[in-house]
C-alpha cells in the first residue's frame, strides 16, 4: 500500500497537471507587438551584437582583432623599454616582465605599509569611507544619467 | 505572409503557454505580463531560428522559467526577508480560498476544482510554491530545482513537501486515512 506522501504527490500532480492553461489578457498581443516594433526601429547601435547587420558584425571582427593587436604590441613595447632602462638592465630573459610586476608591487607594499604607519588607522579609516562614498557617488550619477537617457530615447522613439 | 505576421501567428499561438508559466510562478499578473512581453522580445531577436522549430515552445517555457525566478530572485530579495519570515510562520487556514456556495469539495465539478486549485497555488508563500510548480508543472527533479533556486535538496523536498500539505489543507483534500 502507497504511504500518505506518495498518495498525496500522486493526486496533486495528477491535479495539477490538469490545469489548463490561463488565459492571457487581450490586450497583451498588442502590447507585446508595440514593444516588438520600437525594438525593432531601434538603430542597430543599441541592438545587442547578434543583432547587428551581417556587413557589421563581419567588419567588427578585424577592428577587434586590429584592437587587441595594437594593445598587446603596447604592453610588449611599454615592458622592452622599462627592461632595457640602466636600472633595469640585469633583469634579462622569460621572467623578466614578472620580476619587473614583483618588485614595483613589492615598492608599492612597503610605502603603503610605511603610509598606514605614518598617517594612523584613523586617517586612512576616513580616506576609505571618503573613497567609498565618492564611489557610490558617482554609481549614483551614473545611474540617474542612464535613466535620463534612456527615458528621453523611450520618448523619442514613441 | 510577412515576418510580422509570422511573428503575430506566432504570439498568439504561445501567449497563453508563456502567461501560464509565469503567472503560476509570479502569482502576480502586472509581473507575468512583463515577464511575457520580455519572452516574445528575446524570441522576436532569433525568430529566424524559432519560426519554425519544433522545439520552439520549450525554448519559450524554459525562458519564461528564468526569467520569472531571476525576477523573483531580482526585485523580491531586496524586500522579502521579513515577509517570507512571516509568510513561512503564517498558517494554512489564513491562506484559504473561496469555495462556492454549499460545496462539498469532493463534489465540485472538475473546472471549479481546477479555479480553485489555480486559487490556492496563487495563495501559497513563494517559497512553497516555486519549487512545487517547478516539480508538478515543469517536470524538474528535485536536483534541478535544488541549483535553480540556490539552495539545498532537502530545503527544496521541505518545501514541496509543505506546499502539497498546504494545498491539502486549503482544498480540503482526502488523502487516506493515515494523514500526519
Amino acid at each position: 500500500m502507497k504511504d500518505y506522501e506518495q498518495q498525496l504527490e500522486e493526486h496533486l500532480d495528477r491535479e495539477l497537471k490538469d490545469l489548463p492553461e490561463l488565459q492571457a489578457p487581450p490586450a497583451l498581443v498588442a502590447r507585446i507587438l508595440s514593444a516588438v516594433s520600437r525594438r525593432a526601429a531601434r538603430p542597430w547601435y543599441r541592438r545587442s551584437w547578434q543583432a547587428w547587420p551581417v556587413s557589421l558584425r563581419a567588419a567588427s571582427l578585424p577592428i577587434l582583432l586590429a584592437m587587441f593587436g595594437v594593445l598587446c604590441w603596447t604592453v610588449s613595447a611599454f615592458a622592452h623599454t622599462v627592461a632595457t632602462a640602466p636600472a633595469t638592465q640585469k633583469i634579462t630573459g622569460e621572467l623578466a616582465g614578472l620580476r619587473l610586476i614583483w618588485r614595483t608591487l613589492s615598492v608599492l607594499g612597503d610605502a603603503a605599509i610605511l603610509t598606514f604607519r605614518h598617517l594612523g588607522p584613523a586617517v586612512l579609516a576616513a580616506v576609505f569611507i571618503a573613497l567609498l562614498l565618492t564611489y557610490a557617488a558617482c554609481v549614483a550619477l551614473g545611474t540617474l544619467s542612464l535613466r535620463l537617457a534612456m527615458a528621453r530615447a523611450d520618448r523619442t522613439q514613441l | 505572409m510577412t515576418d510580422a505576421q509570422q511573428f503575430e501567428v506566432f504570439l498568439r499561438n504561445y501567449q497563453n503557454m508563456v502567461f501560464s508559466t509565469a503567472m503560476r510562478l509570479l502569482a502576480n499578473q502586472t509581473e507575468a505580463e512583463d515577464i511575457t512581453q520580455e519572452v516574445f522580445l528575446r524570441a522576436y531577436e532569433r525568430f529566424a531560428d524559432l519560426c519554425d522549430s519544433p522545439t520552439a515552445g520549450g525554448w519559450l517555457k524554459t525562458v519564461a522559467t528564468n526569467l520569472s525566478l531571476n525576477h523573483l530572485s531580482r526585485y523580491r530579495a531586496r524586500w522579502s526577508f521579513f515577509s517570507e519570515l512571516f509568510s513561512s510562520n503564517q498558517p494554512d487556514e489564513e491562506l484559504e480560498v473561496q469555495f462556492p456556495a454549499q460545496a462539498d469539495p469532493d463534489a465540485l465539478l472538475a473546472a471549479d476544482r481546477r479555479e480553485l486549485l489555480d486559487q490556492a497555488l496563487r495563495k501559497l508563500p513563494p517559497s512553497r510554491r516555486v519549487p512545487l510548480v517547478l516539480y508538478h508543472l515543469e517536470g524538474l527533479r528535485y536536483e534541478e530545482i535544488a541549483e535553480k533556486l540556490g539552495v539545498s535538496l532537502g530545503k527544496v523536498k521541505t518545501d514541496i513537501f509543505r506546499g502539497r500539505e498546504a494545498l491539502r489543507r486549503i482544498l480540503r483534500l482526502q488523502i487516506g486515512d493515515d494523514e500526519p
